[in-house]
């Protein structure tokens, strides 16, 4: 026989295919009316500064990029000497470049009849505070997604997925193989390209790696001879810590999983600073409710720009690791 | 059991997704041919009678004028009852309850094969096959085991791992 998939939620006794949310539940059974709700994680506060005084009457966010030029007296590159009695002093220019990407608007609504809110109240777990959970959850991993990898469907690229950063393949094997030496040297190469590729003003701050190799370095020692985790010896001792002044902050990150060429596993490192890379967005807001028949709707809306990299240069990502 | 990495699923069988646009009537359900799910396509029992069955009941040729409508998700609500008791714990859509069928907008119903590409065609099976009961909807023709619905499309892309996609009905 033919069995079309239904599983949705289940219950001890009884496998409910269609979950309606009302259960059968014996005399003798404790039945805990907490709602547990799906597991999920996002990170996109802790990696990306927003944006600010973006509201949803834009459609773009748009940034300048400024060069400036001047030439020399004796070389085209080179220093403006004068001599004490000339008038032909040489000057500087200017100029820029006008960035622009899309400001999109998006939305949904929570929905419920009168009776399926008191049904729901009846069985202490209500729908409204089950669909307004529901939607932030929903809302959450949107705009996780958004921020670190952008959306297939318009087309915007994230975080970790901007095709405009110098990305490449590291030296050497992946991670659960390599030696700690040349872990460390293929973090020391990412960390210096990046610093270089800024003309060595910015050294990048963090340092994001997948879950697994996060967890990899946090428990191999750095060498036989010493007594710290590779997680620990790199905080410390990248060039990072010395010319920020503050440990490099690595963090484990989900959406570096098969991100790299090949579907490689991807490092990235970089600054989170609005004025280097950021993320236009307007957060969520609820519009005025309304009522149809006996169903009750409320809309929310929100709007999502894609990553802004101001100084591209300031990040780097490397594959393979 | 539940926890998730990237993006949660796209729906629940049944579920109305943009209510707004959307028309749910009430309607009795047919003791033969009862829909076993959610997000199921209804006709009507004929003969005198408008209590509602699953689509493609009893063998029968049904054709495209048969479809009424997709049986939407009420929640919460009470399960059916089990063949031989009064205990309403089974798994269905209660027959002794009012249902709401969507006779037009935007509803989730499953997609076990094929890929719904928006406004391309729907079918509806009239003849149960691998994986696709009675009633169920397919982006794929299967010869005459699948009728076209002239007045519904694929109302987004793709659909989630648990085959959930979106149709939309006109009127």
């Amino acid at each position: 026989m033919t069995q079309i998939i239904k599983a949705r939620a289940f219950d001890s006794a009884v496998r409910t295919q269609d979950s309606t949310l009302a259960y059968f539940i014996n005399q003798l059974e404790n039945f805990e009316q907490k709602l547990h709700e799906p597991l999920y994680s996002v990170t996109w506060d802790r990696d990306i500064k927003l944006r600010s005084g973006v509201t949803l009457a834009y459609e773009l966010t748009s940034f300048t990029r400024t060069s400036v030029a001047g030439v020399g007296t004796q070389q085209a590159n080179g220093k403006p000497w004068l001599s004490a009695n000339s008038n032909t002093i040489p000057t500087v220019s200017v100029n820029g470049e006008k960035i622009a990407t899309p400001l999109r608007l998006l939305g949904r609504e929570i929905s419920y009849s009168s009776v399926e809110l008191e049904r729901s109240q009846l069985l202490g777990q209500g729908i409204d505070v089950a669909q307004m959970s529901a939607f932030n959850l929903m809302y959450q991993m949107d705009t996780d997604s958004q921020v670190y990898v952008g959306d297939v469907a318009t087309g915007d690229v994230g975080l970790v997925n901007n095709p405009i950063v110098a990305a490449g393949a590291v030296t050497g094997a992946e991670w659960d193989t390599a030696t700690p030496a040349t872990i460390l040297e293929q973090v020391n190469e990412l960390l210096t390209s990046v610093w270089a590729s800024s003309g060595y003003a910015i050294c990048p701050s963090e340092l994001r790696i997948p879950p697994q190799q996060y967890g990899l370095i946090s428990t191999k020692i750095v060498s036989t001879a010493g007594n710290v985790s590779i997680l620990q010896y790199l905080a410390q001792n990248s060039i990072a810590n010395n010319i920020n002044g503050r440990p490099l902050n690595i963090q484990p990150l989900k959406w570096l999983v098969g991100a790299g060429e090949g579907d490689t596993d991807r490092m990235m490192a970089y600054t989170n600073n609005e004025d280097f890379v950021r993320f236009p967005m307007v957060p969520v807001r609820r519009e005025t409710a309304y009522y149809q028949g006996i169903r009750f709707i409320a809309p929310y809306i929100w709007g999502f720009g894609s990553i802004e990299f101001v100084y591209p240069e300031t990040v780097g990502y490397r594959d393979g690791i | 059991m539940t926890s998730y990495l990237y993006r949660a699923p796209a729906g629940i069988p049944g579920e109305v997704t943009r209510p707004d646009e959307t028309t749910v009537e009430p309607g009795i359900l047919s003791l033969d041919f009862t829909p076993a799910a959610y997000g199921l396509a209804l006709k009507t029992t004929g003969g005198g009678s408008t209590t509602f069955q699953t689509m493609g009941a009893a063998g029968t040729a049904d054709t495209a004028a048969f479809f009424y409508g997709v049986l939407s998700r009420i929640a919460p609500s009470v399960s059916s009852n089990v063949a031989g008791s009064n205990t309403y714990a089974g798994a269905g859509p209660n027959i002794i309850s009012t249902q709401g069928i969507v006779t037009r907008g935007y509803v989730n119903v499953l997609c076990p094969t094929g890929t719904p590409i928006r406004g391309n065609n729907v079918f509806v099976v009239v003849v149960a096959y691998a994986n696709q009961p009675i009633g169920s909807f397919t982006a794929t023709i299967n010869g005459t085991n699948t009728v076209l619905l002239p007045n519904v499309i694929w109302a987004s892309d793709n659909k989630d791992a648990q085959n959930n996609a979106e149709i939309r009905i006109a009127r």
